[in-house]
C-alpha cells in the first residue's frame, strides 16, 4: 500500500467467493447455486488505482474533465494553457472523442502537449484508455494533466480513471435543468464550472435554481461561475487549479463528493 | 452504451462456468449505479447466444442506496440522488448504492 495516500493497486482484486466456496464442489449436480460478490467494474477500478498510484508516485495532478458537449471544455482548457501556463507546473492533456483529432489541434495551437483517444462507438473513456493513453503522453513529473471527457454526461461519471479531481461543466445556454437531469455527473465531482457567463443576460438561466439543485445534489461542491472568452472567473480558476497541484490524491475510486460512498473494503 | 461494457465485464466473470448449464445469473444493482436495468437486459439478450447463454436469465436484483446523515445522524434509504433525508438535510454520506456486483450462479 502506498503510505502517501493509502492506495492499493491490489485494493480491487477478485473478490473472494462468499462463505460457500468450497461447498460447490460437494452439491449434487442438480440444482445448485454458487453465490458469489464479484464486483463487475472491478477491473476497470483496479486498473483506474494503478494509474491514480503511478500518477500520485510521479507527483503528477490529473483532472477528469467532464460535461455537457458543447459546454467549452477544449476553450477552457485552450484559455488555460494561453493565460495561466506560468502560473501552473507543465501542463499535458488527454482528449477524448468519439472521433476526429479537432479537439487535439485545438489544444495543439494553444501550446498543448496532447494526445488524443478516439472511443470511436464507445461511449465514454475507461481505466485502460487512460493507462494507455498516458504511456503515449509521457508527461514528465511533476505534470498537471487534463483528461477531456466524453461530451457525454451519463457514463463517464460511472468509470474512474484514475484522477485526482473530478469537474463538471455546463454553460449557460444548456438550461437550468441540467444538474436535475444529470444528477450523477453534478453529485460525482469537486468543482461544477458554470461556463458562458457572458451570454448570461441572453438566456433564461437562472444561477440560483442551478445552485439550489447543486446544493441538494452535492453540498460540498465548490460552483464557479466562468467566460473562456471574457474570462470572467479565471482568478478563481487559477486559484482553484493552484490549491489542486498542491494537494494530494483522494484515495478513494468513488467520487460522489460528499455524498461519498464509504469504500466497502478496507484499504489495504 | 455502457451497459453494454458492463455485460461484457459479466460474460467475463461467468467465462469459468459455461462448461455447465446456467440457468440463471443474478446481479445486484444499487440504485446510484447509473445502470438502465431494462437496457441491461437488453444488451445481454443481444449477446446471450453467441455468448453461449441462451437458455439463461439474468435476473436484476434492485437494491436502495443507505446513506447517513450528517444531519440528525440517523441512516436512511433513498432510492435518487439529491433526495432529502427524511430529516429535511442534504448533507449525508452514502453508506451503499453504487454497487454492480455478481452474486448468484445457478446451474441447470
Ligand atoms: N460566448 C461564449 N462562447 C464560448 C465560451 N466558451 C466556449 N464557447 C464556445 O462554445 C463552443 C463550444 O466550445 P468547445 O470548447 O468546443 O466545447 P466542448 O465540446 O465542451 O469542448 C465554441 O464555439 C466556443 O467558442 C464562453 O465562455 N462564452
Ligand atoms: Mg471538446
Ligand atoms: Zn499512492
Ligand atoms: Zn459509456
Ligand atoms: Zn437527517
Amino acid at each position: 500500500m502506498c503510505t502517501h495516500c493509502g492506495c492499493s493497486s491490489d485494493k480491487a482484486v477478485l473478490t473472494e467467493f462468499a462463505s460457500d466456496h468450497h461447498s460447490h464442489h460437494h452439491l449434487p449436480a442438480e440444482s445448485q447455486t454458487l453465490h458469489l460478490q464479484q464486483a463487475l467494474l472491478a477491473e476497470n477500478e483496479n486498473l483506474a488505482e494503478q494509474n491514480r498510484h503511478g500518477l500520485h508516485q510521479q507527483g503528477m495532478t490529473c483532472i477528469n474533465l467532464m460535461g455537457t458537449p458543447g459546454a467549452g471544455k477544449t476553450a477552457l482548457l485552450e484559455a488555460t494553457l494561453q493565460m495561466l501556463a506560468n502560473d501552473l507546473p507543465p501542463i499535458a492533456i488527454l482528449e477524448g472523442d468519439q472521433q476526429t483529432l479537432n479537439d487535439a489541434n485545438r489544444v495543439k495551437a494553444a501550446g498543448g502537449h496532447v494526445v488524443q483517444i478516439n472511443t470511436g462507438t464507445g461511449c465514454h473513456l475507461d481505466a485502460e484508455l487512460i493507462k494507455t493513453g498516458l504511456e503515449k503522453l509521457a508527461p514528465e513529473p511533476g505534470s498537471l494533466i487534463f483528461i477531456e471527457n466524453v461530451g457525454n454526461l451519463v457514463c463517464p461519471a460511472l468509470f474512474d480513471l484514475g484522477e485526482s479531481h473530478r469537474i463538471a461543466m455546463m454553460a449557460v445556454t444548456d438550461g437550468n435543468d441540467k444538474p436535475n437531469k444529470y444528477p450523477h455527473l453534478f453529485s460525482s465531482c469537486e468543482l461544477i464550472i458554470i461556463n458562458k457567463a457572458d451570454l448570461m443576460g441572453y438566456v433564461d438561466f437562472d444561477l440560483n435554481t442551478v445552485q439550489q439543485a447543486i446544493a441538494q445534489l452535492n453540498p460540498q461542491a465548490e460552483v464557479l461561475l466562468l467566460s473562456t472568452k471574457t474570462q470572467l472567473g479565471f482568478d478563481q480558476w487559477r486559484e482553484w487549479l493552484t490549491t489542486a497541484t498542491n494537494t494530494g490524491y483522494l484515495n478513494s475510486n468513488h467520487f460522489l463528493g460528499t455524498h461519498q460512498e464509504s469504500p466497502t473494503l478496507p484499504h489495504d | 452504451m455502457h451497459e453494454l461494457s458492463i455485460i461484457n465485464a459479466l460474460l467475463k466473470y461467468i467465462q469459468p462456468y459455461l462448461n455447465r448449464k446456467i440457468k440463471c445469473i443474478k446481479i445486484e444493482v444499487g440504485s446510484m449505479s447509473c445502470i438502465d436495468p431494462e437496457r441491461l437486459i437488453g444488451c445481454f439478450d443481444w449477446v446471450k447466444a453467441t455468448a453461449g447463454l441462451s437458455d439463461t436469465q439474468l435476473i436484476i436484483d434492485h437494491h436502495p442506496a443507505k446513506a447517513s446523515c450528517q444531519q440528525c445522524h440517523q441512516d436512511f434509504s433513498l432510492t435518487q440522488l439529491g433526495q432529502p433525508c427524511p430529516c429535511g438535510s442534504y448533507d449525508y454520506t452514502l453508506l451503499s448504492g453504487q454497487q454492480l456486483t455478481l452474486t448468484e450462479i445457478e446451474f441447470a
